[in-house]
């Protein structure tokens, strides 16, 4: 007769209640655990952290341009433009230094919520050696926000090669990053309870410019390329992935400083015998079909800014849709997510009322949108002159004070900003999320504040 | 391994699922072969001196155990050639291993004196991980059988997991063979799944892992960075360095025991206390007896009683004490500043007792109130700057840096330098000092507690309500998490006491 375990646990009520209360005890310490994780993960904003959440914050099989790769990727190509220009629904999902593994890794997360009909992977990994492949940061950056999944454990595999704690603290990143509990600043706190909406669709926006022209010049250096046998591997892999999901893959190069001929040549023999398109905008530049100024369109040696990306997405965009059919998603019946990138784009560059002359034409220009919160501060000449605060909100008079004594007014901003109003021995003071705002002087102030963008637009001063 | 890795945050799991799961016959099999592991995971050769040590034991227990049934004069002779023959070869691994190199410098001191020379030793040992401990654990057991406080093991797979149990294998509790024998026989016949004692050992484990990863290896950073250029450093640092070692050494041993007893615990084994609030002691004699418990005992029923112990004259007792913890000392380490420290504790207590007339004489002829709380603060305080000079020793590497690290501390001392500031250039910031006196302040709270109640931090929690027991362990559980000393760019320091 076969004996029984000795595992002699019995659902008894004493054991029933032991276990809802181990339960309840293992629910509670994961909660402070993700909590800590949240709030102690360093954050990669305008990097991976936010294009991931930004990616996820996507509505479903709505994105038809899948850009993948490293930095060169959202650095290169602004889909705002490829929106603007060609009606192209594009999101750049890439992360710093991406090794191939993960860029792979991204394009089954990806294909898991969306799908594109082209993606396109800006290839600079693709010529890195096996070290590059598995520096920490590069790892870090591309996995840290990436949701848990088979898939990522598997990646988090191929790029640390064993099961150990280094594995182990790719999982639970709370483990490489709890040391910065000195460091932490209120981004660290707030983050993970903001809205994760990408404005910039990926895109990383700086108007920097390198301190010195870029050397573009030595594209036609002899050398051989050299392609580690892994990179190969994944590139393989993505295009059966995309194969077996009707996708079509292109491959494209940014423009760079120490990228050559030889090396286009030996990336467009792997598309070619792979029968993917491969375009380059390096070689485009040497043939003058981009026209890049070295001098202002780079951020650094391998990085375009935002006036080098609109050149290139203004002819990727269109190479694009020559080649693939897009629709044209301008124009759709609802406001679809590049609509409200665009206007986002729009609320925080110039605009016409920062131009006004008066306080009144100001407000004026300002009084029928519903989105802008307007603090108004009027202050009379003298020390004697009354101080008079007005606080439109929904296109309405939300608050209005004549302050006669001393005061303090606390309201809230927006979602999550604050706003107090403290009047204090004739003087006046307007803190916004605990930042001072108003500088006396001018009779009139007007302190524009954006509920879309969650910023101050302006702080305005008036004479009349 | 060691506890803190993450090889032993799988390795436990396992074999604790396993242990419940797993034929109550084969329990005992499984966790001989999980301690080997345990212990194959520093030197896998070394496991063969544990074996060694194992059979040499075992088989001279068991002929012990068969010439006891034959009491005869010509037999106690035998019995007498088999305990020196284990203890011999036990105590020669031992010696070998552990003080070849300290043997290897008298003897060329000696030499030189002589005017002849002893080159360097051509052979390179290194010191096996614990081997003091498990020797001491084996060695303790032949003596037990020896003198017939204990039954020869039979069951060799008992006796080994007996002698290498991988909780308290490489850094104690030296456990006694009548206390752990026992409970290795009823693992295999009627120990199950006891959610109590699962409970509880996890919270002594985490306590453990508190004290290791946020006190102990967090104010090693002040000692690494003080001792070895101690002569650069005035007073005040000094002080804060010799303090800290105090601190960290009670928290890396103490800590280790801690996990080790919850570790068994939760395979539902008692293990012996090892510290028991050490530094709520009145008395250097009361530290010994509430600090490395294990260890005191084992010199206390091997060595001192056997040498006449307390029942003998009073220079006799002295003598006795004195050598006693000479051999502690030696114990600790094979160096002489080791055996200083090991001195200078035998010394404290000698000098406690002869003086203990004299204080009498003292306090009545000046009515002292020796039964208030201000007396025992002072007691205590007393005691543990006493205690923390000596550690200055113990973690020195010479006798001579020693003695001139406490006339630099009390030379050079500058008090204002405990408050300007320059504290936080020691190797802790002011943020990470903070959480270091967090942590200290939580540890004295625990081991008053130890000290009113005579429970340790398992009892604490769970005498409480659940939702203070829950919020107390994910606190704690976060606190680790977040604060403790360990992964990239720190290597989490190795439990001070492997090396002994």
């Amino acid at each position: 007769m076969m004996r029984h375990s000795s595992f002699t646990f019995s659902f008894n009520t004493k054991g029933t209640k032991r276990l809802a209360a181990a339960a309840v005890f293992l629910v509670l310490a994961a909660a402070a655990l993700w909590l800590a994780d949240n709030i102690l993960r360093a954050k990669f904003i305008g990097d991976s952290t936010t294009i991931i959440d930004g990616f996820y914050a996507e509505k479903k099989d709505d994105i038809d341009l899948l850009v993948l790769g490293s930095s060169n990727s959202f650095c290169t190509v602004n889909p705002l433009v490829l929106y603007e220009h060609y009606g192209i629904a594009a999101y750049d999902f890439g992360s710093s230094s991406q090794p191939m593994q993960i860029s792979v890794l991204y394009l089954k997360e990806a294909l898991k919520c969306q799908k594109p009909a082209v993606v396109a992977l800006e290839i600079t990994m693709l010529t890195s050696d096996p070290i590059s492949s598995r520096r920490e940061q590069a790892l870090r950056w591309g996995l840290t926000d990436m949701p848990l999944s088979a898939d990522k454990l598997r990646c988090i595999y191929q790029s640390v090669g064993k099961l150990d704690a280094e594995y182990f603290s790719y999982v639970f990143p709370v483990f490489r990053y709890h040391g910065r509990w000195k460091e932490l600043s209120k981004t660290d706190y707030t983050y993970f309870l903001k809205d994760k909406t990408n404005y910039t669709k990926g895109y990383l926006e700086t108007q920097a410019v390198s301190a010195l022209p870029v050397n573009l010049d030595d594209y036609d250096s002899e050398g051989e390329a050299w392609f580690a046998q892994e990179n190969i591997e994944y590139l393989d892999e993505m295009v059966q992935i995309c194969r077996e999901n009707g996708i079509a893959l292109l491959l494209f190069k940014s423009p760079r400083a120490g990228w050559y001929r030889y090396e286009t040549e030996a990336v467009r023999a792997l598309a070619s015998e792979r029968g993917i398109d491969f375009i380059d905008y390096n070689e485009l530049y040497h043939q003058e079909l981009v026209a890049l100024d070295t001098a202002q369109d780079f951020r650094d040696e391998e990085h375009l800014n935002d006036f080098g990306a609109q050149k290139v997405s203004l002819h990727f965009g269109n190479y694009i849709k020559e080649r693939y059919a897009l629709a044209d998603r301008r124009g759709e019946a609802q406001a679809n997510s590049w609509d409200e990138a665009l206007a986002y784009r729009q609320r925080r560059g110039w605009q016409e009322f920062m131009a006004a002359q008066s306080a009144k034409e100001c407000l004026e220009l300002l009084q029928d949108d519903e989105n802008y919160i307007l603090i108004v501060t009027y202050a009379g000449a003298g020390k004697t002159g009354r101080t008079e605060q007005w606080v439109y909100e929904d296109r309405a008079v939300a608050f209005h004070r004549l302050w006669q004594e001393n005061g303090m007014v606390h309201r809230r901003l927006g979602k999550s900003g604050e706003l107090v109003l403290i009047r204090s021995g004739k003087v006046c003071q307007i803190l916004i999320d605990g930042v001072e705002q108003y500088q006396a002087g001018s009779s009139w102030n007007i302190i524009v504040y954006d509920r879309i963008t969650e910023e101050i637009t302006a702080n305005l001063y008036f004479e009349e | 391994m060691q506890f803190t890795s993450f090889a032993f945050a799988v390795f436990f799991p396992v074999v604790v699922l396993l242990f419940y799961v797993m034929p109550k016959k084969f329990r005992q099999l499984w966790l001989l072969l999980a301690s080997y592991f345990f212990y194959m995971g520093w030197n896998a050769k070394y496991a063969l001196l544990i074996l060694t040590s194992t059979i040499v034991t075992y088989v001279c227990g068991l002929a012990l155990e068969r010439i006891r049934d034959r009491e005869e004069r010509r037999q106690r002779r035998k019995r007498m050639a088999a305990l020196i023959a284990s203890l011999v070869i036990n105590l020669g691994i031992l010696a070998f291993f552990k003080y070849f190199y300290f043997f290897h410098d008298i003897a060329a001191a000696a030499a030189g004196v002589f005017g002849l020379e002893i080159g360097e030793s051509p052979l390179d040992i290194l010191l096996p991980v614990g081997i003091s401990f498990y020797t001491f654990q084996a060695v303790g057991y032949t003596i037990d059988v020896y003198r017939g406080t204990v039954r020869a093991e039979k069951n060799f797979i008992r006796y080994a997991l007996f002698v290498s149990f991988f909780p308290q294998l490489v850094a104690g509790p030296i456990e006694r063979s009548g206390h752990l024998l026992g409970q290795l026989e009823e693992i295999s016949r009627k120990r199950s799944w006891d959610f109590d004692k699962v409970a509880r050992g996890l919270l002594m484990m985490l306590w453990g892992f508190f004290m290791k990863l946020v006190i102990a290896d967090r104010a090693a950073i002040v000692v690494n960075q003080v001792f070895p250029i101690y002569y650069m450093f005035d007073g005040a640092a000094l002080l804060l360095a010799a303090f800290l070692f105090t601190v960290q050494i009670y928290c890396d041993f103490a800590s280790y025991s801690m996990i080790a007893m919850g570790a068994a615990g939760v395979l539902g084994i008692e293990l012996t206390a090892n510290f028991e609030a050490p530094f709520f002691s009145r008395s250097i004699a009361e530290v010994w007896r509430r600090w490395h418990i294990s260890l005191s005992s084992w010199f206390r029923d091997y060595v001192y009683i056997p040498l006449g112990g307390n029942r003998c004259p009073r220079i006799r007792k002295y003598f006795n004490t004195m050598i006693t913890f000479l051999l502690s000392g030696l114990w600790h380490g094979a160096s002489w500043h080791f055996v200083f420290w090991g001195a200078l504790q035998g010394a404290f207590i000698v000098i406690g007792d002869a003086l203990r007339p004299l204080k009498a004489r003292v306090q009545e002829r000046f009515h002292m109130r020796v039964h208030t709380f201000g007396y025992a603060l002072l007691q205590g305080g007393c005691t543990f700057i006493l205690f923390m000079l000596s550690f200055v020793f113990f973690r020195t590497d010479t006798v001579r840096d020693g003695v001139y690290y406490i006339q630099r501390l009390l030379a050079r001392f500058d008090v204002w330098s405990l408050f300007d500031g320059s504290v936080y250039y020691l190797g802790l910031d002011r943020k990470d000092m903070g959480v270091l006196v967090l942590g200290i302040l939580i540890l004295t709270g625990v081991d008053a507690y130890y000290a009113v109640k005579r429970a340790f931090f398992d009892t604490l929690v769970r005498e409480q309500c659940l939702v203070v027991q829950y919020v107390v362990t994910t606190v704690l559980l976060v606190m680790i998490i977040v604060f403790g000393v360990y992964g990239e760019g720190y290597d989490a320091t190795q439990f001070i006491y492997f090396q002994f």
